[in-house]
């Protein structure tokens, strides 16, 4: 059903963000590493994107960077084709244009929303300097438009939080806060970096489906950036599988997750505990860690940490190939797609 | 399980936390558990599940001594604390361990990794020096560390190292009982598999009984002998893993289980499992502490607060399963 809907959206719906070959460097120790190496994506009104991998795989740099945050003093970052909304060669633009577009056609949410928030400022206060900075509104329309967003959310004793201080509210509260805070000017792509992995199962249940609504009912685009594959399996049409700096697999989410092809996704997927499955003793962890980003590999990043890889997969890197289901997967050596 | 007195046990504790409100004159406390009781086994791994607000980190932290007790005991080895002796005081310092969520900030940050191990050992009379280092280099060896990150500092670890540091340093001092509050919740899926490995391990190396708080049914699935349910400070549900996984009974940990299992269904139409918001443990409830939120909730729900009851349990006849319902009661039964 749901890659029934993914497909749709990719036919019906108008592409709002389409970056090509993203790269990006840091320089460490005075010298250049390129962390981000070559990334492609699109997405479509309407669409919620997941983008999974293991910590240190340069899913927050891509947030980041797609963001327009990163320091121009250590940071070095291009893309052959960044058009967010009709806007055009987003890389090569300032800051002024980056501030006018992030919190209004660009949004975002953080893994931390206590961390996000101004412990010194109402929530009301911020709330409304978003809403003012970006729409032409006085005070009091501000005001307005910052409770009708809260209420969304599931706020709906709005005056109470908008003169609260973020530490009065629970964790939960205090992200759905951030979710209406991003959705108040009714944002073209939001990114949500982490949105829910420090929220309990009820709280993180909540936000998952406010972002599915703000999907359905604005056509906000979304990137929900997470190594919860259990978020990603309900929300997500289609996923982007990110190891060491490339996406090695994408495809739509059903598929990706039920017949991975790339041996990484498979790993991934055994080393994520599901309720109803027998307990593995010992519980499959991924062997090896994920090699240093600024390392410079010949072949496939994975290849050190695979059980299948041959002397081919350390020596040629393997290229992201789509299969007849718009199923992509970087491997040499895929595992057997499950013939329907 | 064995006739030997629980390794720690409360009974009926409570934890209060004082609020500082400059906006009303009569001072507040707010009841972060509620009349808990609770016994942990020598050797066994036990999950406290439950959502943010429901007090497991107080637990946690009242049953290591960090937080006093507001009411109750807290019994180690039989003993009531409040009444050990000084020795014997140390011993149960000593030998029931925490470790934190937050491992970056449960380390100093002006500390080499070295000097953070050393300290568990100077506590014990055990000076920085041979012995000390044989120590150190095998508790990092238990958690799968080398030694060359003994001269870094925090920072230049990761979030997985980080943790297996903490517990390292927790296993620096013999503990009889680990308190591990949410250790895997920062943690990627890989990491996170390795430390419940490791948990595991230990409890079969060395027999280290694990008392773990987490809020992922899935994970606890994994590796808990039985299963806690809280919420707003008390106990709803405890029982053996096996029997809660099969035949959950409280409304709540269904509800609980409902959403770790849908979150798999791949679906783009239904709400949330969970109506409302937990409620605050400073509104005052009469009757369950869930009936607001419970789908299968009774008259008297609202207004009379249930008492614990008993399943009957098929199969094994070891722990039981107890349950804080009136579904489950005599009355309703019949």
């Amino acid at each position: 059903m749901i890659m029934q809907a993914a497909q749709n959206i990719r036919d019906l719906q108008p592409t709002v963000l389409s970056v090509r070959q993203l790269r990006l460097s840091l320089s460490i120790n005075g010298q250049a590493c390129e962390l981000i190496k070559g990334i492609d994506l699109d997405l479509h009104a309407g669409e919620i994107v997941g983008l999974v991998g293991e910590s240190g795989c340069g899913k927050s740099l891509t947030a980041n960077a797609l963001l327009g945050l990163l320091p121009s003093t250590s940071a070095r970052w291009q893309a052959e084709r960044f058009v967010l909304n009709g806007e055009h060669e987003l890389a090569a633009s300032d800051e002024n244009h980056w501030s006018r577009l992030r919190g209004h056609q660009l949004a975002m949410i953080f893994q931390d929303p206590q961390a996000a928030l101004d412990p010194v400022f109402t929530i009301g206060q911020q709330m409304l300097r978003v809403v003012q900075r970006h729409l032409a509104v006085d005070r009091r329309g501000a005001r307005s438009i910052a409770s009708a967003s809260l209420a969304e959310c599931g706020l709906n004793d709005g005056d109470r939080i908008l003169a609260s201080y973020p530490h009065q509210l629970s964790g939960g509260m205090r992200q759905r806060v951030m979710v209406a805070m991003a959705l108040s000017c009714k944002p073209a792509v939001l990114i949500a970096d982490e949105a829910t992995s420090a929220l309990d199962i009820s709280s993180r249940d909540q936000v998952l489906s406010l972002l599915q609504q703000a999907a359905k009912r604005y056509g906000t685009a979304i990137l929900l950036i997470s190594h919860d594959l259990a978020a990603v399996a309900r929300i997500c049409h289609r996923t982007l599988v990110m190891y060491a700096g490339r996406i090695i697999e994408s495809g739509p989410t059903e598929r990706l997750l039920s017949q991975p092809r790339h041996p990484y996704t498979a790993a991934l997927l055994q080393a994520t505990p599901r309720i109803g499955l027998p307990r593995p003793q010992p519980i499959e962890a991924i062997p090896g860690k994920l090699h240093a980003l600024h390392l410079r590999l010949t072949g496939c990043a994975f290849a050190e940490r695979c059980s299948s890889a041959t002397d081919l997969c350390r020596r040629q890197l393997p290229a992201l190939k789509p299969d007849e289901h718009a199923h992509f997967q970087a491997c040499h050596h895929p595992l057997e797609a499950v013939r329907s | 399980m064995s006739p030997t007195a629980p390794i720690l046990e409360a009974r009926e504790l409570s934890v209060r936390h004082a609020l500082n409100n400059s906006n009303s004159h009569s001072p507040r406390d707010l009841e972060a558990v509620h009349k808990l009781s609770l016994s942990v086994q020598d050797g066994e791994i036990l999950a406290i599940v439950g959502e943010s607000g429901s007090g497991k980190s107080s637990l946690a932290r009242a049953l290591v001594g960090l937080l006093p007790a507001a009411g109750g005991s807290i019994y180690y080895r039989g003993k009531a604390v409040s009444t050990l002796d000084s020795n014997a005081r140390n011993s149960w310092r000593r030998e029931v361990q925490l470790i934190f969520q937050d491992a970056h900030s449960a380390l100093s940050p002006r500390r080499r990794i070295q000097q953070c191990l050393e300290e568990p050992l100077t506590l014990q009379a055990i000076p920085s020096g041979h012995e000390a280092r044989l120590r150190i280099e095998a508790a990092l060896a238990d958690v799968n560390l080398g030694t060359d990150l003994l001269q870094r500092y925090p920072h230049q670890l990761s979030g997985g190292q980080k943790q297996r540091v903490a517990l390292a340093r927790a296993l620096l001092s013999q503990p009889a009982l680990i308190i591990a509050d949410e250790p895997m919740a920062a943690l990627d899926v890989s990491e996170q598999a390795r430390l419940l490995n490791l948990m595991i391990r230990l409890r079969a190396e060395k027999n280290i009984t694990f008392l773990l708080i987490a809020h992922d049914l899935a994970v606890v699935q994994q590796l808990a002998d039985r299963i806690g349910v809280m919420y707003l400070g008390r106990l709803l549900e405890l029982a053996p893993a096996q029997s809660f996984f099969q035949a959950a009974a409280h409304p709540y940990s269904q509800a609980l289980l409902a959403a770790s299992q849908r979150s798999w269904s791949c679906s783009t139409e239904n709400g949330p499992v969970f109506p409302g918001d937990t409620p605050s443990a400073l509104t005052p409830t009469t009757g369950c502490v869930f009936h607001r939120r419970c789908d299968q909730a009774l008259k008297h729900c609202s207004n009379k607060v249930p008492e614990q009851q008993f399943l009957a349990q098929a199969g094994s006849g070891g722990e039981p399963h107890q349950v804080l319902c009136h579904l489950y009661s005599e009355a309703h039964k019949r």
